[in-house]
């Protein structure tokens, strides 16, 4: 099949599949684009995770990232339609039509009950790009640093990420 | 509850320009309170009642809540069309800024041992935010046992094993559902 269709297919999947948010999706991501299908190594996965971060929007936009090494400049377009659709179109006719869902008790019962499960995938976001890239020790600690103060202090991410690249730079890590 | 709806219905350009506002400026995945801001205080397009509706529909619907919630407000406003340009406005930006990114990458990374030094640092501090946005998400769940033991099998499934995502939520929504119906009584 045409590496452009795959990319294709594989996004509409994550964007079927991504219960619990945008960090709950990056282990089927990585399965998908490193694992399966080989179009990227793990190192280009999480580089490409980390540069997303330099952009606004949601963070699955890395998908953009990973079409693009896995397919061109087509597939890196058409990738994050793929992986907004479902949900969009879902939303939109629940905007359309909420009076009548609102009154189904299994609505909210799903919606609690998907609290913890997100939780686990995010976890799960975390280990699948952590294990890849905090190679050494001074990694860990501007990890940890960066998780501490960005919730602590509300620092914005984007800066917090480029001060961490800096860092790496100097410190040779 | 809805007391006064809103006069007249925004244009799909008003809307646009709203949403790729949002889409230009929200990093790191703040940009639902700046939606909330400027659909409910700023622009008065929905109340209160109706953007937390939003809010719910987002999370449950698969996807990124950004989108979701740019869809849910959109159609609201103005049918499917409104929708679209809402998605859109939210999306585009960052997509462009990520394809410039993923393009520069290809030309630069590979032959500069300073960028990848860089990117050794940013992958880090990317580990590090999304921490914390686990940490933030931790803190109902910490509560119930119940809760817990979930997000356990779910990290363990998909981060250790790498099993199939699809087939850890088919297994883990089910029950997890129904253990939230017998809690119920509680508040």
């Amino acid at each position: 099949m045409n590496p452009v269709a795959q990319v294709f297919g594989v996004s509409l999947w994550l964007g079927v599949v991504s219960f619990g948010g945008g960090l709950a999706i990056v282990p089927e991501m990585h399965r998908q684009f490193v694992e399966s299908n080989g179009w990227l190594t793990s190192v280009e996965f999480a580089d490409g995770y980390a540069l997303a971060q330099l952009a606004p929007g949601p963070n699955m936009l890395a998908v953009v990232f990973y079409g693009y090494r896995a397919a061109g400049l087509l597939a890196a377009l058409l990738a994050p339609i793929a992986i907004v659709t479902p949900g969009a179109t879902l939303s939109a006719l629940c905007g359309r039509a909420w009076e009548r869902l609102a009154a189904n008790v299994w609505i909210a019962r799903f919606r609690r009950g998907l609290v913890p499960v997100g939780l686990g995938l995010m976890a799960g976001g975390v280990f699948v790009v952590g294990r890849t890239t905090i190679t050494s020790w001074p990694l860990l600690l501007i990890a940890a640093v960066v998780a501490v103060v960005v919730s602590i202090k509300r620092v914005h991410p984007a800066i917090a990420v480029i001060l961490a690249g800096a860092a790496g730079v100097a410190f040779h890590l | 509850m809805s007391v006064t709806e809103a006069p007249k219905p925004p244009s799909l350009s008003a809307i646009f320009k709203v949403f790729l506002a949002i889409g230009l400026t929200a990093f790191g995945g703040g940009a639902s309170a700046h939606i909330h801001d400027a659909v409910v205080h700023r622009k008065r397009w929905l109340d209160e009642k109706r953007f937390l509706e939003g809010m719910t529909v987002a999370r449950i619907v698969p996807g990124t809540n950004v989108s979701n919630l740019a869809a849910f407000v959109g159609a609201i406003l103005a049918g499917y069309r409104g929708a679209l340009v809402a998605v859109l406005g939210v999306v585009v930006p960052g997509l462009i800024a990520v394809l410039l990114l993923a393009v520069a990458y290809a030309r630069f990374a590979e032959h500069s041992r300073y960028i990848q030094l860089g990117l050794h640092g940013l992958t880090a501090g990317a580990v590090g935010i999304m921490a914390s946005l686990v940490a933030t998400a931790a803190k109902p769940v910490l509560r119930s046992p119940a809760g817990m033991l979930f997000a356990l099998a779910a990290f363990v499934g998909v981060g250790v094993f790498e099993l199939n995502m699809l087939l850890v939520l088919v297994v883990l929504l089910p029950l997890t559902s129904y253990v939230a119906r017998k809690s119920e009584t509680t508040p």
